[in-house]
């Protein structure tokens, strides 16, 4: 179907323009608390209460490999639920719910994000700025072999 | 097409018939003991009569027609022509458990080979001519006797019963009656139709609105059935229609459309002949083609399937009552509600100054705290089971074992009615087959070497269930030779697993059987002597949380007691605090705290701490470490150890200090965490903050490394 329409969340990681699905998007929360877990990658930042259930929170800027200091005032994180479970991102804001046709995804270039190429669905342009459009279930589902490979990197 | 539609009331066929099958199975095992009891006998044909009913009605006919084999010789039975005994239990049994089978291949949706029907079906009938030889003991037609009409079958009756409004001022029940027409058979189904309930301004309490549609069975007349009903016929409209083979088939509206009256069968028949399948007028209409409509047809079968499974996998059985005072609570909850509501209202209608007083919102308060522990405790109910659901299956397993191994035990059970977490229940089924075989195989002796040691012929197994504060404990006892301590030493040696210098007490030659690879029997026999049972039954149980323990005296017996924790997800725990943040190190494992003194922390070959703890020298391991965390304290002579206990001994774990005790819901990181070995789990504590609960294992693990 060409002109199918879909949302998307846009947030913000440094000055970088994201998009998710908004399907995949539960709620979006103040940063609250977290509980760190020991002995796990630097970028699992530990858990949090959503509401009496215990969920883990992740830092997606360590995830990406960027740049990542103290939260700012507008830092939120965003509860995801996909196929391993529902799982909280620390954004550095959250911007919009856009609705995007999906021709106007394309495919991303192969340079100027530091993201992983597999971890992007496309990029879209929304005034004249460029969004890189997120494959959640990509990015959270490997989580379980990138701990693998860390693990088994510090045990060298 | 049709048996697509009948996939929906599979699961609910299913569930009936596990529980039918399963007081089959017991009835039958009591039989053997009490032949005379009549209403057990009734009991038991009522179970048979129900599956081979509701398999007919579903159009599993195989399993109807095998299960008629069985009725048949109930019905024997129960005109006292054939005596239940040992020959005719066992065929019975061995039926009822290819039924189980072939109930099961209908859940898994599998094809049962009914073939295998065929030498069951043959021993039935051998019992069944074996009665025409014997010659009848009760004539069957004493005359002046009113004889049950039709071959005593069970007959369904649908039953519409529209009371009159005022039946309350007359002094009657409905409830009763519906218990007297239990008395003379079954409600299969009972529907209340509500539909008459006046909105609450015209509701009068006084009244009665509600009328009722009864599915009932039993093998009396129409004429005892409405007989149920003479004190309540008075201005009450009663109907009572028997269930004809026409009715079943067809749709609901169409039935309901002949019991008003409105129609008769034969239209309905006739308009559902006219009547086409939606496939069918789509391919006619040229939307579709056969091949498009039956690849969607298959996929819907698919579907239904899939969705089938899970459904039956995950439900659970609750106790009306247990529901009941739930929605109770629930009640003065929302009560609870509405006096919040009034406050707040009361303070906006009075002028703005006045504020809600502490003591006001304190009254509150007070009740919703208790009616959240009222909803949690009986929220967590509903999971609980009696564990006499797993006992009664090892009722058949001593039965079976006793012949096989040409012993004679007899089983007790007490304390069925001790209830423990489904989930619990399920996973300690295994290790009690394993436990109660080991007992048979190892530990009752031979009928005459009992009598030689002056014991009775028939041992005896207890089965003992009993709570205990937080715990259950499950006890296996027999009567028989006891553990062997010298064989148990001989073989841990032959076999390598200990070192044969050591001393050891009585208690650790005995927990030598919890290792893996042991095994004391000579002979592998197929009941046990793998050696593969005991330390399964250890680590399931400790999964669980639980312990085992083993009680022994020679030639007097062997006990083994389970304890298990009440729930899997509230434990009593301790919490501490490391740095800023706070841990939860489960009672379950904790021996003692203390403070050390410096002098009493000491390092062996500069690396691993001890502490000396009245001459005892514990490992030390600093939980800031293990865990990453900055500490307040950096030394145990300023913090506190904590001390627990493992399998491989005791542990210190240091932390900042303690801030108390209290009891924790254990609830899971997410699933989308990745498994951490030093935590068992999260908890979220009162100020809302997650608290991580310790693995004790793990974090000892970890912190030796």
């Amino acid at each position: 179907m060409p002109n199918e329409c879909r949302e998307y969340v846009t947030f913000y990681l440094n000055n970088e323009a994201f998009a998710a699905p908004a399907l995949s998007v539960q709620e979006i929360i103040e940063l609250t608390n977290i509980t760190k877990v020991p002995h796990l990658p630097e970028f699992i930042k530990g858990v949090i209460n959503l509401r009496g259930t215990i969920i883990p929170v992740i830092d997606l800027k360590q995830k990406f490999g960027m740049n990542s200091e103290e939260y700012k005032a507008h830092a939120c994180i965003i509860v995801t639920e996909f196929s391993g479970g529902v799982t909280g991102l620390i954004v550095d804001s959250v911007s919009d719910v856009l609705n995007m046709p999906q021709e106007s995804i394309k495919p991303a270039p192969s340079f100027g994000t530091k993201v992983r190429a597999d971890f992007i669905n496309g990029v879209a342009k929304v005034d004249e700025k460029l969004v890189i459009v997120l494959d959640v279930e990509m990015v959270l589902s490997n989580e379980e072999a990138a701990i693998a490979a860390e693990a088994a990197a510090s045990s060298i | 097409m049709k048996t697509m539609d009948f996939k929906k009331l599979h699961s609910i066929f299913i569930e009936e018939s596990q529980e039918r099958l399963a007081e089959l199975e017991s009835g039958l095992l009591q039989l053997e003991r009490t032949p005379d009891d009549k209403e057990l006998l009734n009991t038991i044909f009522r179970a048979a009569h129900t599956i081979k009913g509701s398999s007919g009605t579903l159009g599993l006919k195989d399993i109807s027609k095998f299960t008629h084999n069985m009725e048949e010789i109930l019905d024997l039975m129960r005109e006292g022509r054939l005596s239940p005994h040992k020959e005719i239990i066992n065929t019975l049994l061995d039926s009822t458990d290819l039924i189980k089978e072939m109930v099961e291949s209908v859940a898994s949706d599998t094809v049962f080979d009914f073939t295998r029907c065929n030498s069951l079906v043959e021993r039935m009938e051998e019992i069944r001519a074996g009665d025409r030889q014997v010659i009848p003991i009760i004539d069957q037609d004493i005359k002046g006797l009113k004889t049950t009409p039709a071959s005593s079958e069970l007959r369904t009756f649908r039953i519409i019963f529209i009371p009159p409004q005022d039946l309350f001022k007359r002094g009657i029940d409905p409830a009763i009656i519906l218990d007297d027409l239990k008395k003379i058979g079954t409600v299969a189904n009972i529907n209340a139709d509500t539909n008459n309930i006046p909105p609450l301004k015209d509701f009068n309490p006084e009244n009665l609105y509600l009328k009722w549609d009864i599915c009932f069975k039993t093998d009396k007349d129409e004429e005892e059935i409405r007989k149920v009903f003479e004190f309540v016929e008075d201005g009450s409209k009663i109907k009572i229609i028997p269930a004809s083979s026409t009715q079943k088939d067809m749709p609901l509206i169409g039935k309901m459309l002949v019991e008003e009256g409105v129609v008769s069968p034969k239209d309905i028949e006739e308009a559902l002949r006219a009547q086409k399948k939606l496939g069918e007028i789509l391919v006619e209409q040229g939307k579709a083609t056969p091949l498009q409509i039956e690849k969607v047809l298959k996929k819907q079968e698919g579907i239904k399937s899939e969705s089938f499974k899970s459904s039956v996998s995950s439900t659970i059985r609750v106790d009306l009552e247990k529901l009941d005072r739930l929605i109770n609570i629930v009640g003065e909850m929302v009560i609870i509600n509405s006096m919040f509501q009034q406050l707040v209202s009361d303070k906006q209608e009075t002028a703005g100054d006045a504020k809600i007083t502490v003591e006001q919102l304190n009254a509150i308060f007070s009740q919703l705290t208790r009616v959240s522990k009222d909803i949690q405790e009986n929220t967590m109910s509903l999971r609980m089971l009696p564990v006499g659901d797993v006992f009664r299956r090892f009722d058949r397993l001593v039965r079976e074992l006793s012949v096989s191994e040409n012993k004679k035990i007899q089983l007790v059970m007490s304390g069925e009615e001790t209830e423990l977490d489904k989930g619990v229940l399920e996973k300690i089924t295994d290790p009690l087959v394993h436990l109660i075989r080991n007992s048979i195989d190892h530990g009752i002796e031979a009928p005459k070497e009992r009598l030689l040691k002056g014991k009775t012929e028939t041992a005896i197994i207890h089965l003992t269930a009993y709570q205990l504060g937080n715990s259950v404990y499950i006890d296996v006892e027999d009567d028989g030779r006891g553990l062997n301590k010298e064989k148990i030493l001989e073989k841990a040696v032959s076999r390598g697993i200990i070192n044969g210098n050591k001393e050891l007490t009585d208690e650790e030659i005995y927990n030598l059987i919890f290792l893996p690879g042991f095994s004391t029997a000579d002979r592998v026999t197929d009941v046990s002597g793998r050696g593969v049972g005991m330390d399964v039954v250890k680590r399931n149980i400790e999964s669980l949380n639980g312990s085992v323990f083993i009680r022994t005296r020679h030639d007097a017996g062997t006990t083994i007691s389970i304890k298990l924790p009440l729930t899997l997800a509230i434990i009593d725990g301790i919490t501490v605090l490391i740095g800023n943040e706070t841990f939860v190190v489960p009672m379950a494992s904790v021996v003692e705290s203390i403070r050390p003194r410096k002098e009493d922390v000491q390092t062996i070959a500069e690396k691993e701490e001890v502490v000396n703890v009245r001459g005892e020298f514990i490992p030390l391991i600093r939980l800031y470490e293990t865990m990453n965390i900055m500490p307040g304290k950096k030394e145990p002579w300023d913090g506190i150890v904590v001390i627990v206990g493992t399998e491989n001994g005791k542990y210190c774990l240091m932390a900042d200090e303690i801030l108390g005790q209290q009891q924790v819901v254990i609830k899971n990181l997410g699933r989308a965490m990745p498994k951490v070995s030093s935590v068992a789990g999260g908890t979220i504590l009162g100020n809302g903050m997650v608290a991580l609960v310790l693995d004790v294992h793990g974090v000892v693990e970890k912190g030796i490394k």
